[in-house]
């Protein structure tokens, strides 16, 4: 975002207050990020605090080559990539699922839309998707998550995982296949 | 001449119209002329929908609170101090 600029600026010279701006504007997509990447709302909440108190410490160090939300997107994603790692590592891994409380965060439909069959069908798409996301492997997820759910470019998610963009292209299509054959097999069709 | 393999190889990259135009005219030629790759081509649409449908999760109340609490905790901000 364009106003980014000007309130990074104020973080740099010492305004907590410019920060909190940055803060309340991209929560909700980081959150999101962290939140596909690890299958775990609260691990999400974690993550989005931990990433901000690193960023509001290295913030004289941002230069402003890339956009502020992409260098914070990098910082979710690497923390979410660790806290995967520590998961894995001490062989507690809960399922990678939405249970029936975090599947119920934010997902609150309009009053009066969809009828109460339709929702428990859509929500047993969405934990199907979220599922099969958890089956990938974190390279594979990490594109996925950051292009077909939050929507970045190529070159944004290369800068964010430090890769080239052919990787990302090689990346996504394996990612795609695997998430496409998985769908098939947890939905019955796509 | 590409195989149908190196098509659907291209196939994730064209959806997301990343191809160069030599690439995209081909992949396009080819995709009129095999049913195979175009089920392909269809399946992978239909997979990059379901992603693109989750819904987004909404943060907690408290969220920003306790990120900037966080940060107040760390003391001032190091250009300062």
């Amino acid at each position: 975002m364009d106003d980014d600029r000007g309130l990074v600026a104020l973080c740099q010279k010492g305004d907590v207050e410019a920060f909190e701006q940055l803060v309340i504007r991209h929560q909700k997509k980081m959150l999101n990020i962290a939140f596909r990447m690890t299958g775990s709302y609260d691990d999400a909440c974690d993550i989005v605090q931990d990433a901000f108190v690193s960023a509001y410490k290295e913030i004289r160090r941002f230069e402003g080559r890339s956009q502020f939300s992409t260098w914070l997107g990098t910082i979710v994603v690497n923390l979410s990539r660790n806290r995967l790692k520590q998961v894995q590592a001490s062989r507690n891994r809960r399922e990678v699922s939405i249970n029936a409380e975090e599947g119920e965060v934010g997902i609150d439909p309009p009053s009066g839309e969809p009828s109460a069959l339709e929702m428990m069908e859509k929500r047993d798409i969405q934990r199907g998707v979220q599922e099969c996301i958890g089956k990938l492997d974190m390279d594979f997820r990490a594109v996925v998550v950051l292009r077909d759910i939050q929507g970045y470019a190529y070159n944004e998610i290369g800068e964010m995982l430090k890769v080239a963009e052919g990787t990302v292209k090689s990346r996504l299509f394996r990612a795609r296949e695997m998430l496409k054959n998985c769908l098939k097999k947890t939905l019955g069709v796509l | 001449m590409m195989g149908c393999s190196k098509f659907r190889e291209q196939l994730s990259a064209y959806l997301d119209g990343e191809l160069g135009a030599d690439e995209t005219g081909q992949t396009e030629a080819h995709l009129k002329a095999c049913a195979q790759c175009s089920a392909e081509l269809d399946d992978l649409r239909k997979a990059v929908a379901h992603l693109n449908s989750l819904e987004p999760v909404d943060p907690p109340p408290w969220l920003t609170q306790r990120v900037m609490a966080g940060i107040k905790s760390e003391g001032p901000n190091p250009v300062n101090s």
